[in-house]
């Protein structure tokens, strides 16, 4: 071997070397990315990890799952088409939205923000365990319309899951309990803790004046229902809107007790300013609609929240000037990071290698 | 190895060997367990249920059909004759009945210590616990994915008993049909203070006296208990249910009227201790 071959056989070496290297640091980097990130200022989280543990593989399946109409009738219906990333995964312009062959449904897609969190799904709160929730759209008639038994079907005639299932989770075997764990670990890591709220919570950031005269407002006005940093008590609440063609009676379906009736979640706030439109049947498409809902177009229905009640008057007294600053101050959970996340949007890297 | 070492050596198998033969005897001592058949008979008054075909009259006079017959049956329990009770362990004590297929309308519980028993209970539907239990303890007839399994996906929680047919006495503008799907176990309300009023339970024990002829329980042969299922008694009880005033019973309140109608139907035909009886 002449020298020059030698010198290049070394370079070769170091170079194949490096790139080795490069490749374990960023496959490094990924499983950082993919992990269940606890903000200090938020409680512990009501998801069971521990049954469901974090992994790039496992996390990479619920986004494909997430992403894919397969899991609808005919095909043309996933998650995502409802739950959209950029509206901190709700549908915006929709007030409810189309499911398969453009049915709709009575219901607002709410936020998947920072569902570790909720205890109970759904604006009526029927389902109470996040596993148990994927089924639901799946089987509803206006949402996907199939049976759950053809989607695992489906998806073990693939040429693609059984491997991805084995990645996850050992064996090519797919069954409920894989499908709906996968799809949980996808939303739970959905967690928005990093809006300039938080960075001012912090101490990171400064709010202006408008935005401060809003928080103090908020604290004042709001946050009896819209309660601590998830921005929800998590009960459920008759807010006083006109019932709707519906009729929608919300809690009462499922606890079928009077004192629920027309009941419904109080939801989180974080990223409202991008989550329109607003309420249970999305009926306010913007935050005045909703300030003015509150100020002055509270309904005497049953069960009608006794906060929302003052002697013979209803609803929150409000001046346009503090309407203007609670509009300021919401805008302030809008988490920009979250809404941009590569790890949770529909084209973002595969991390199966 | 020397010679102390290798008689040390043997001498630990053996003891070893010896230990585990007299722990495996003492557990087949203690531990005599035979089998028991339960067989479920699903009749109509004094005829034997037979679906889509035959007409059914309940006590009110109104005649109907049978195409569905499905339940489930959960924490199965025997009493013996001295009071002591043997639960049947909880992962496989959860079963779904159906009429349209006969292997479900036959249980066998096995591993039972022999003895006599007298009392035999169980529950009508899943218990609650079962009810909020985590995905990864919902398996077989309790998998939601399976076509089988009686589910509410929107109001999380298991269909405990559906009795589906035809009757003149139900509406003709939805096509006579009588629907009786009963669930409920209480409810899961995360928020729910502690003075909220109580949710509907329809998570029914029933227990059945087999005093005349307790069940022997033999290693030599399984015994079984025949128990029949009276649907005529889901119109009958604490409260008449007409087909015409209530043909669709789901998840509104009257559903309590049928769920304590129905526990009644469960009824000890006979006992059969040996094949010979």
């Amino acid at each position: 071997m002449t020298v020059r071959k030698r010198l290049v056989t070394i370079w070769m070496s170091w170079l194949g070397l490096m790139v080795a290297c490069q490749s374990v640091q960023e496959e490094a980097t990924d499983a950082q990315a993919i992990a269940f990130e606890q903000p200090a200022s938020f409680p512990a989280p009501t998801y069971n990890l521990r049954e469901n543990p974090v992994s790039s593989e496992v996390f990479a399946l619920g986004r494909l799952l997430f992403y894919d109409g397969i899991l609808s009738r005919d095909y043309t219906i996933a998650c995502g088409s409802c739950h959209i990333q950029g509206t901190a995964f709700t549908h915006h312009f929709h007030d409810v939205s189309h499911g398969i062959e453009d049915r709709l449904g009575t219901r607002n897609a709410p936020s998947l923000a920072n569902m570790a969190w909720q205890k109970e799904f759904f604006w009526d709160g029927g389902v109470n365990n996040l596993d148990m929730f994927h089924i639901v759209p799946i089987e509803d008639p206006v949402e996907m319309d199939e049976s759950m038994e053809n989607v695992l079907k489906r998806l073990r005639a693939h040429p693609d899951y059984p491997a991805r299932f084995e990645a996850a989770f050992g064996t090519k075997e797919i069954n409920y309990e894989r499908f709906s764990k996968a799809l949980s670990q996808f939303v739970v890591l959905m967690v928005s803790a990093n809006a300039r709220y938080d960075q001012y919570k912090r101490g990171e950031v400064e709010l202006n004046e408008k935005e401060m005269a809003g928080l103090r407002l908020f604290e004042q006005k709001c946050a009896s229902c819209h309660s601590g940093e998830l921005f929800s008590d998590m009960t459920y609440r008759n807010n006083g809107l006109a019932i709707s063609h519906h009729n929608d009676v919300g809690r009462y379906r499922i606890t079928q007790l009077e004192s629920d009736k027309y009941k419904f979640k109080v939801p989180s706030l974080r990223n409202v300013a991008n989550t329109f439109p607003y309420m249970h049947d999305g009926r306010f498409y913007t935050l005045e609609q909703v300030l003015n809902h509150y100020q002055g177009g509270v309904q005497d229905t049953p069960n009608l929240d006794s906060l929302l009640i003052r002697g013979d008057q209803r609803g929150i007294p409000l001046t346009q000037e503090e309407k203007l600053q609670l509009i300021a101050f919401l805008k302030t959970l809008t988490d920009e990071e979250f809404l941009r996340d590569k790890r949770f949007a529909e084209t973002g890297t595969d991390i199966i290698r | 190895m020397n010679l102390i070492q290798c008689i040390c050596g043997l001498l630990l198998v053996f003891i070893a060997v010896a230990c585990q033969t007299k722990e495996q005897n003492h557990n087949a001592d203690s531990q005599a367990v035979g089998e028991l058949l339960i067989d479920f008979n699903h009749v109509v008054g004094t005829q034997e249920l037979v679906l889509d075909t035959a007409t059914y009259a309940n006590a009110q006079g109104e005649s109907y059909q049978v195409n569905i017959l499905k339940y489930y049956i959960s924490n199965i329990q025997l009493t013996n004759t001295k009071g002591e009770i043997f639960t049947y362990p909880k992962s496989e004590s959860y079963f779904l009945i159906s009429e349209a297929e006969p292997a479900t309308k036959k249980i066998k519980l096995v591993d039972i210590p022999e003895g006599d028993y007298d009392h035999f209970t169980f529950t009508i539907g899943v218990d609650s616990t079962k009810s909020v239990a985590g995905v990864e303890e919902r398996v077989g007839v309790l998998d939601v994915a399976n076509p089988k399994t009686m589910y509410w996906s929107w109001n999380t929680g298991y269909i405990f008993f559906m009795l589906e047919g035809t009757s003149p006495a139900a509406p003709d503008s939805t096509g006579n049909q009588m629907k009786y799907h009963i669930g409920f176990f209480g409810g899961y309300d995360a928020s729910m203070p502690p003075d909220a009023a109580p949710r509907i339970n329809n998570v029914k024990k029933r227990t059945l006296d087999l005093e005349d002829t307790p069940l022997r329980i033999r290693s030599a042969q399984p015994s079984n208990v025949q128990v029949k299922v009276d649907v005529n008694r889901l119109f009958t009880g604490e409260e008449e249910v007409s087909i015409a005033t209530h043909p669709v019973v789901m998840t509104t309140p009257y559903s309590k009227v049928i769920a304590n109608n129905y526990v009644e139907a469960f009824q000890v035909d006979f006992v059969k201790n040996s094949i010979e009886e």
